[in-house]
């Protein structure tokens, strides 16, 4: 059963290493929206 | 006001309007003096109020304000469910000025990272623009740009930036600013160092004179990224430096903060400091304790450490909280899943599994 174990782990180990390559985040400036910008508002 | 008022009272139209115009001060109100907290039932009456009386132009109103209320409490989903609500209405009323509402949706779009959403409805926008203003149509262009970016067509996004530049002569440094780092950062995905540099130049030269510390952190930590590339580990160092100086003076409601503690924490984990990693992830989440893409770092950086006890002190924490949409990604289920069968945990590997299995993750 422990071998099972270790076996599977050393699988999943593999498997999330490989994709979690050191990748910059960067970063993006926010999204433009003024919330005081409603179109009806003060008609 | 409202509390005096029997709902089941209003027969005629006129009533339920001036009800409706009393919720829509109310509302106004409450944005304005940032007082959010508001019970299910004020939403719930008004909600049948609106759907049994057919006044468009307020519904267009009220649902366009309780977008914005849901958007300043941070509920993304209802935020986007009211604005479309409002656009709804809109389209019945053929009023002239729907290009705020569409940008709002839009907005709201690339907060939930909907990208492709965001510029299925900013083109919407399009047969609109003899109606929009020209500062206007920059904010449209800068969100395309920005929605173009994160799916990394790099070509289009700068496209729309210098659309945006073009509409924004009459624009303050505020937004301007945003459009050359975003431009820059275009820049670095296409190799461009060259115009990168020169363009974040531009940005800290208009940041000279302002106290805006957490813009000037975000741009010094792009910069680090030109050197990453070219492994200019000086470099690096000095414009981290840069950064860390800086930290103190920034405002923790800073929209960047928790992204300057993200890119500190990659940067030292690039620099192989794990205590700076650590600690910089960990103020990250603090900021944001749900959210997924941060606790994936710093369960993919235990994990690399063989930092078996963070791992598990952190995997208890996601297991026994709600943030159990974090194990929705299999990668991070994977990760806690292999943590307890490398230390012969099979009982709970077992339990982990069932409720996978069945559902519940």
């Amino acid at each position: 059963m422990k071998k099972i174990g270790k076996f599977l782990s050393m699988i999943l180990v593999i498997g999330f290493l490989s994709i979690s390559i050191f990748t910059p985040l960067q970063i993006d400036p926010p999204p433009l929206k003024n919330i005081l910008e409603h179109s009806i508002i003060d008609q | 006001m409202l509390k005096k008022i029997d709902f089941l009272e209003i027969e005629k139209k006129e009533d339920a309007e001036r009800v409706v115009d009393i919720y829509i001060s109310e509302l106004k109100k409450r944005i304005n003096l940032d007082s959010f907290n508001i019970e299910d039932k004020y939403i719930n009456d008004l909600e049948k109020l609106l759907m049994e009386w057919k006044f468009y132009d307020k519904k267009v109103i009220i649902y366009e304000l309780l977008g914005d209320l849901y958007s300043e409490i941070g509920d993304t989903n209802k935020e986007y469910t009211y604005y479309l609500k409002s656009l709804e209405n809109h389209f019945i009323t053929n009023r002239n000025d729907s290009y705020i509402i569409i940008n709002k949706i839009t907005v709201s779009c690339i907060k939930t990272e909907k990208y492709n959403e965001a510029i299925t409805f900013s083109n919407l926008i399009i047969p609109l623009s003899k109606d929009i203003p020209k500062e206007y149509k920059a904010k449209i262009h800068y969100n395309r740009a920005l929605s173009y970016k994160k799916l990394e067509e790099y070509k289009k996004a700068l496209k729309e930036i210098n659309l945006a530049e073009s509409y924004a002569y009459e624009t303050d440094y505020v937004e301007m600013k945003k459009f050359l780092m975003l431009k820059a950062n275009c820049y670095i995905k296409l190799h461009r160092y060259f115009d990168a540099l020169e363009t974040y130049r531009q940005v800290l030269w208009i940041l000279e004179y302002m106290n805006n510390y957490d813009e000037k952190c975000a741009i010094y930590l792009n910069m680090v990224d030109i050197y990453k590339d070219k492994d200019d580990k000086e470099k690096i160092l000095e414009y981290v430096n840069k950064v860390v100086i800086l930290l103190p003076n920034i405002s923790k409601e800073s929209y960047y903060l928790k992204y300057i503690y993200l890119e500190l924490g990659n940067i030292y984990r690039y620099l192989k400091n794990n205590n700076l990693t650590e600690k910089y992830y960990k103020k990250a989440l603090e900021i944001s304790p749900k959210d997924v893409n941060i606790i994936s770092k710093l369960l993919d950086f235990y994990y690399e450490e063989n930092n078996y006890k963070g791992a598990f002190t952190l995997s208890e924490d996601i297991l026994n909280s709600k943030k159990k949409e974090v194990l929705n990604e299999n990668r991070n289920f994977n990760k806690i899943l292999s943590l307890y069968l490398e230390n012969d945990y099979i009982k709970e590997a077992k339990d982990l599994l069932n409720k996978k299995l069945k559902g519940e993750y």
